[in-house]
């Protein structure tokens, strides 16, 4: 029995060793070191330690940092910040919100819930996020249920990078293939025109695991004294009708906690969207104007920090 | 349940460990293996479990009804038509059915079940099958112990995949007290190991490869569908003897020992030789369950080439319902009569050379043209593609882990080609051991794929 506990522990150093010194060569496989990539995550995730206390809070995937624009919510007085990246799921979006819950200390959480999302085991996300911050425990967990190699090794290689001095000093680019990144955690996409195209069907699938994990993050923000909201963002239209159990989605996440999908009306497939699934900025910001009376409904209606701040009802924060 | 998945990694700790508190009370433990043995074939569908549950509980009856009556021959054909009945309705009544109906210009939809074929239910019926007749040969007694009965058919490391065990080799480890033996334990866990690497990352980066080619091959050219062809090859291979060496590894945990399934065949000089080494339990059944009875080559060179025809045919056959596995057993007959009839079917017996290497290398091609045939979804598209290996076009670059770990594979396996599995023989210091299952654990777990694999013999 000493003698299998010696070998794991002593196979654990050398696999992680191996591991940090041809992590970097490119020849593994499994070690998908992305800094730099992912939509801006390493800005927001270095935002994010340094931001405050925040109104509210989004977290979700790519639908939640091009939808929620902090440029509109200060508008009406409140301060926000967007905890997403690519394809993050539920099991991603519960380790942020144990690493950043109490220094962003929201007074309410958007969890942006997507019917896509729900069935996916969020290895991307994973990867962008463990390459794009600052090592910390908080990533166990993330690590552990992802229960996979890929974010194991990136884990490992991305935890011995990042400490170095090449982590500190890289700069990300503002604009990054059309996408702007707009402090607050936001990515702006150039406004293009796009023609909306059948898409094929498909069936939304659960994943045991992401529902489970929703069900701890909602629990979570309740037990840190937020309020919480489930939001499904819009899709166009024609991805809507293609996909089977939408309804199914809608009803299992209304067992979560307060859910709302709400849509509206002038959003149109071709004039507000830049793909099948993501708002363009025409379309985010009348979304965003369209469910700001739904936030004020949870925060109350005392006014938001920046409000506060200058004394009015609606002020811009620079 | 897969072998490299995370639920297998905690399932087989806490089997391993009961299983070893139970080991004063015999039938206890028996029953434990039953039990997990259950959950581990339930875990894909609970439903199957009442299929094998039946197929042991006719099997077991059969054995005391051949034991007590004077009726033997009638338990005897009794519990092989139920088993090959089920394994009819299951496997190939959809397709026979469908066939029958073109052939009539009527429409198929009406006659179709559109089963789901329960994983490994090739495996276990031949294994039952193997042990009614064995008792009734009188070659093994039949035994009373129900409990040791269900566990010889269920017996979890080799349920789904083989190696096919005979009741003769099998049925007497779970009728006798096992003792844990740290020796044998250690041997298959490196038996496990390496069985992991040859799946996980040989075979399935192989996959994906081959997915992408025979996906469209109407995309690439010669060159391209002919490395795919070399690809699948050594993918079926790393795939099911991979399985095979942590089935085999995986027994030895519990004091089990199976059977060899695999002996280098890429190593063999000839179709003959090929097939002594490529999964043994099968064609052993084959060969004694079907060849041997039918005279197998006592009667002359007319029945021989007969009885080798059937048992191929069958053969193809077993491995699922579509005229490519059919067309498979009998290109293989067609590379192994010349042998037959020639009488050099036993040529190489003894173990290759490097000096046999074009030998070996001709043996590979011919083996791989006919994984062309296995692998096709059709005949005409195998013909397709056959054809489409002799024009240019577009060239696919393989993973770069794809030939190194190859290579690799290929190198330790011929090293150790004497040895029952590759790490058989190590370093008698620790640290050079350690270094060595390190090193493999970090290429596995560098390398592996992450996307969810199912080992290639589960469909059959």
């Amino acid at each position: 029995m000493i003698e299998i506990l010696l070998f794991a522990a002593v196979s654990a150093v050398g696999v992680a060793l191996l591991v940090c010194s041809l992590g970097g060569t490119g020849w593994l496989r499994n070690v998908q070191y992305s800094l730099g990539l992912g939509d801006h995550t390493l800005t927001r995730s270095r935002e994010a330690e340094v931001w405050g206390p925040v109104d509210v809070l989004f977290v979700g995937s790519s639908h939640s940092y091009r939808t929620f624009d902090p440029r509109v919510f200060e508008r009406h007085g409140l301060r926000v910040f967007n905890l997403g990246s690519s394809n993050q799921t539920p099991v991603q979006s519960e380790v942020l919100l144990h690493r950043y819950l109490e220094k962003l200390s929201p007074r309410l959480v958007v969890v942006e819930v997507h019917p896509d999302i729900i069935g996916y085991d969020g290895v991307e996300s994973s990867l962008y996020w463990l390459s794009n911050s600052a090592p910390s425990w908080h990533n166990v967990p993330m690590v552990v249920r992802s229960a996979n190699a890929k974010v194991l090794c990136t884990a490992i290689f991305s935890t011995k990078k990042n400490l170095g001095r090449s982590f500190r000093r890289y700069v990300e680019p503002e604009v990054i293939e059309g996408n702007r990144y707009v402090s607050g955690g936001y990515v702006e996409r150039e406004v293009e025109c796009w023609h909306p195209t059948p898409q094929p069907t498909d069936t939304v699938h659960f994943l045991s695991s992401q529902l489970h994990a929703l069900r701890r993050m909602v629990s979570t923000i309740e037990e840190a004294g937020a309020e919480c909201l489930l939001l499904e963002v819009p899709d166009t239209r024609m991805l809507d009708g293609a996909l089977v159990g939408l309804d199914e989605f809608r009803e299992r996440m209304r067992m979560f906690g307060d859910f709302h999908c709400p849509r509206p009306p002038q959003l149109d497939d071709s004039l507000h969207f830049f793909d099948p699934g993501h708002l363009n900025q025409n379309g985010a910001e009348i979304y965003d104007e369209y469910i700001i009376d739904l936030i004020y409904e949870h925060i109350g209606t005392d006014v938001g920090h920046l409000a506060r701040r200058s004394g009015s009802g609606a002020v811009c924060y620079r | 349940m897969l072998f490299g998945s995370i639920e297998f990694a905690v399932f087989l700790p806490v089997v391993f460990a009961i299983y070893w508190l139970l080991r004063r009370r015999l039938q206890w433990q028996n029953l434990f293996l039953v039990l997990a043995s259950y959950v581990f074939y339930g875990w894909w569908n609970w439903r199957f479990l009442l299929l094998i549950a039946f197929t042991s509980a006719c099997s077991y009856a059969s054995g005391l009804l051949m034991q007590r009556s004077e009726r033997r021959k009638t338990a005897l054909w009794g519990n092989v038509a139920v088993n090959l009945l089920i394994l009819g309705v299951f496997k190939y009544y959809d397709f026979f059915a469908s066939e029958l109906a073109t052939l009539l210009g009527l429409p198929a939809e009406g006659w179709l079940l559109h089963l789901v074929l329960p994983v490994g239910i090739s495996f276990y019926t031949f294994q039952a099958l193997s042990y009614s007749i064995d008792v009734y040969k009188g070659k093994v007694a039949a035994t009373r112990n129900v409990v040791a009965f269900f566990a010889y058919v269920s017996f979890f490391p080799q349920l789904v995949a083989g190696p096919i065990e005979r009741a003769s080799s099998l049925l007497p480890q779970f009728e006798r007290g096992r003792t844990f033996h740290r020796r044998m334990a250690a041997d298959g866990m490196r038996q496990m190991l390496w069985g992991l690497f040859k799946k996980m990352v040989v075979a399935d980066s192989c996959a994906v490869y081959v997915d992408q080619v025979f996906g469209a091959p109407q995309n690439y050219g010669g060159a391209t569908l002919a490395m795919a062809a070399v690809l699948f090859s050594i993918q079926i291979y790393g795939d099911f003897s991979g399985y095979s060496d942590i089935a085999i590894g995986c027994a030895k945990l519990f004091g089990i020992r199976l059977r060899r399934n695999f002996n280098v065949p890429y190593f063999a000089r000839d179709v003959a030789e090929f097939w002594r080494r490529w999964h043994i339990s099968l064609t052993t059944w084959f060969r004694d369950y079907v060849y041997i009875p039918m005279g197998g080559s006592r009667e002359g060179r007319w029945h021989t080439v007969r009885n080798t025809f059937v048992i191929f045919l069958l053969s193809g056959l077993w491995h699922g319902a579509n005229w490519t596995f059919v067309c498979w057993g009998l290109y293989h007959v067609l590379l192994f009569l010349p042998l037959i009839v020639s009488g050099r079917n036993r040529r190489f017996c003894d173990d290759a050379s490097l000096r046999d290497m074009p030998r070996m290398l001709l043996t590979f091609v011919l083996a791989t043209l006919g994984w062309v045939i296995f692998r096709s979804p059709s005949l005409p598209f195998a013909m397709q593609y056959v054809v489409g290996m002799a024009h240019a076009g577009q060239w696919l670059q393989p993973e770069l882990v794809v030939l190194p770990s190859i290579g690799l594979m290929m190198v330790v396996e011929w090293l150790n080609r004497r040895c029952s599995h590759p790490f058989r023989r190590l370093p008698r210091c620790r640290w050079v051991r350690w270094m060595v299952y390190i090193f493999l654990i970090f290429i596995i777990v560098a390398f592996m794929q992450t996307d969810e694999m199912p080992f290639i013999y589960f469909q059959f």
